[in-house]
């Protein structure tokens, strides 16, 4: 086994205690089936796994073939296998319920039906949602958690947010700065900020197509990720055409455009490890396709056709 | 597809949509209609497509008469949104107040809420015989596509002197007509198409049909759908990619079950990627004159 295949492995692994991996990469190029896939392949391996899902769209319930909600669900058929989609609108109705809870005795009718009012704006959803990834994020009773992530751009204004933060929790909870609710929540925010640099805790791993859009969105993402001092931790290049069934010449123009993005990949992101999911003959839907997945994925198992005998 | 002066491209990440909007725009361009193509998508990639730099304002697509393209850029748009709504109060608010009304247009929502109301401009432009939007994944549009609804309930709901995260209420009270109006219109398949990309695979499938019904629900009815990467038989010659044409054949039964009574278009999976002019020129022809079997044989050669 290659080094670099080695070091990948290993990099997806709780390192002291704990570990939490980002997926992130352009809509469609498989990060839902390559993060459930991965959450597979380690709790086989032992580890205590929580796999979220932050997309308004989620499909976690379709890959799985189980309903996945807002609760955490375990997966029973692996073991030590669990999950959950955020629900922006429970979120949503959650946080309101809270603020308002805790507000309660401290304000008068007129600031709490203010409040009321400001509530009622559709931001509160994306922050709801933004306070429950913080929720999941900063839990410990997993090994690994992983973050089967919304799209590029939105992943990124999500983790933009706690800088801005406190100017709106500012606002929305009447907490003036300097005041003890103000800090708590400025320390928690600058705790997570601080975890998500740190490369012993959290990985973020790039998921591309050999494709010219999907490459170049991702390096753009990536060095933004950069400039909030987030490196990327792995790449992983899905939907490579098996080079052996590429026998026509149609196809084997396909996989020859194919090759000059492996190269293009491997000088954008030269230095950072990475791997390759092939195309498979089947979509990845259930847990046996998820198990087969992982094993080719992470543990370099053969992409053979199943049961071609079928066909005949 | 029907002719409208709007079309809105939806579906799933990675299905085409772009590629697909383009082709269309080229298409109606070349028709001789003075044509926009505009991107909400804070990650799009127009630029790419079109191999050239597009930006924050309309350019000229070089090569295609009548058409040009714009991306809109979320953080300019709420740049340019504060200082309209901002700007002007200053003159007659005191110090104090100005700071709170700066701080609540620092919120994450201005941005959503300013690329949005560029779009509605856009809408409200007379320059040109039709727009396409290239919208941004699904889930996303929806919401987007749902706020000025939430936007006009909240507007109404808001006390006289109240302050909204949008802003101060006077100032985007005149918004509430504009949003109003953009919905009629989102709402009117007169005037407005919603193509839906798809790929016959399930996921694409299944939140295709989510976002329709979710269309429905806010009134908007008039869905058209294209159906692409479809492998062309003739190049399913070895058991591996014979199983994928059988999976995608399993889908497209799924497809005509599911969407029927829906119009929709195939698109075949092309031996080249589809960036440039004179591709999407061709991949245009496909889509709305046939042309599928002429072109696939020239790409062999």
């Amino acid at each position: 086994m290659s080094e670099n295949f080695v070091s990948s492995v290993q990099k997806i692994c709780p390192i002291d205690g704990k570990r939490t991996i980002f997926f992130a990469g352009k809509g469609g190029v498989g990060k839902t089936v390559i993060s459930s896939s991965t959450a597979v392949h380690l709790a086989q391996k032992g580890y205590k796994t929580l796999l979220v899902s932050t997309d308004p769209a989620s499909h976690l319930s379709q890959v799985f073939e189980q309903l996945i909600g807002s609760e955490v669900t375990e997966i029973k058929e692996i073991g030590n296998l669990f999950s959950a989609c955020i629900d922006q609108a429970r979120a949503a109705s959650e946080y309101k319920k809270r603020i308002l809870d805790e507000a309660k005795n401290k304000y008068s009718l007129d600031m709490l039906e203010a409040m009321k009012e400001e509530l009622e704006s559709p931001c509160t959803e994306e922050m709801a949602a933004f306070e429950k990834f913080l929720e999941y994020a900063t839990q410990s009773d997993y090994d690994v958690t992983i973050f089967d992530t919304a799209p590029t751009g939105h992943t990124l204004r999500l983790l933009g947010l706690p800088l801005d933060w406190g100017r709106q929790l500012e606002i929305m909870v009447a907490a003036k700065p300097g005041s003890e609710a103000y800090l708590q929540t400025k320390v928690r925010y600058d705790r997570i900020i601080k975890d998500l640099r740190d490369e012993k805790q959290t990985i973020f791993i790039f998921i591309m197509y050999p494709e010219f859009t999907p490459i170049i969105e991702a390096y753009r993402a990536s060095t933004d990720l950069k400039k909030t001092g987030i490196e990327t931790g792995m790449v992983i290049v899905n939907q490579m055409l098996p080079d052996e069934y590429c026998t026509t010449p149609f196809l084997r123009k396909r996989w020859q455009t194919q090759q000059k993005y492996l190269d293009m990949i491997k000088e954008k992101f030269a230095n950072i490890p990475f791997l390759m999911l092939p195309l498979m003959d089947t979509e990845i839907k259930g847990v046996s396709k998820l198990r087969r997945a992982a094993s080719i994925l992470w543990e370099q198992e053969r992409n053979d056709v199943e049961k071609i005998v079928d066909l005949k | 597809m029907q002719n409208t002066k709007f079309y809105f491209f939806s579906g799933k990440g990675g299905v085409g949509k772009t590629s697909m909007a383009s082709a269309t725009a080229i298409h109606y361009a070349e028709l001789g209609n003075k044509t926009l193509i505009v991107t909400t998508d804070p990650a799009s990639n127009l630029s790419d497509v079109f191999q050239q730099e597009i930006g924050h304002r309309e350019v000229s697509i070089n090569g295609v008469d009548n058409l040009w393209a714009m991306e809109i850029d979320p953080d300019k748009a709420a740049d340019e949104y504060r200082q309209r709504i901002v700007a002007p109060l200053r003159e007659f608010l005191p110090e104090e107040t100005m700071r709170v009304v700066e701080e609540q247009f620092n919120s994450p929502c201005t941005t959503e809420i300013a690329a949005f109301d560029r779009f509605v401009d856009l809408m409200d432009d007379p320059a040109y015989d039709v727009v396409i939007f290239d919208t941004a994944p699904t889930g996303h549009t929806i919401r987007l596509l749902q706020l000025p609804v939430e936007w006009s309930k909240y507007i109404e709901k808001s006390p006289v002197n109240g302050q909204t995260c949008m802003g101060p209420l006077e100032a985007i009270q005149g918004s509430k007509e504009k949003y109003d109006r953009a919905i009629r219109i989102l709402r009117d398949s007169a005037r407005t198409s919603f193509i839906f990309v798809l790929q016959p695979e399930e996921t694409p499938i299944e939140e295709a049909l989510r976002s329709s019904k979710e269309l429905e629900a806010i009134g908007i009815r008039a869905i058209e759908i294209v159906i692409n990467g479809i492998l062309p038989a003739e190049e399913c010659v070895n058991p591996f990619f014979v199983k994928r044409k059988e999976m995608q054949d399993r889908y497209m039964k799924i497809i005509d079950d599911r969407f029927s009574g829906t119009s929709s278009r195939k698109m075949y999976l092309l031996s080249d990627e589809i960036s440039g002019v004179e591709i999407l020129r061709q991949v245009g022809q496909m889509l709305f004159e046939s042309k599928q079997n002429q072109y696939l044989k020239r790409a062999r050669l």
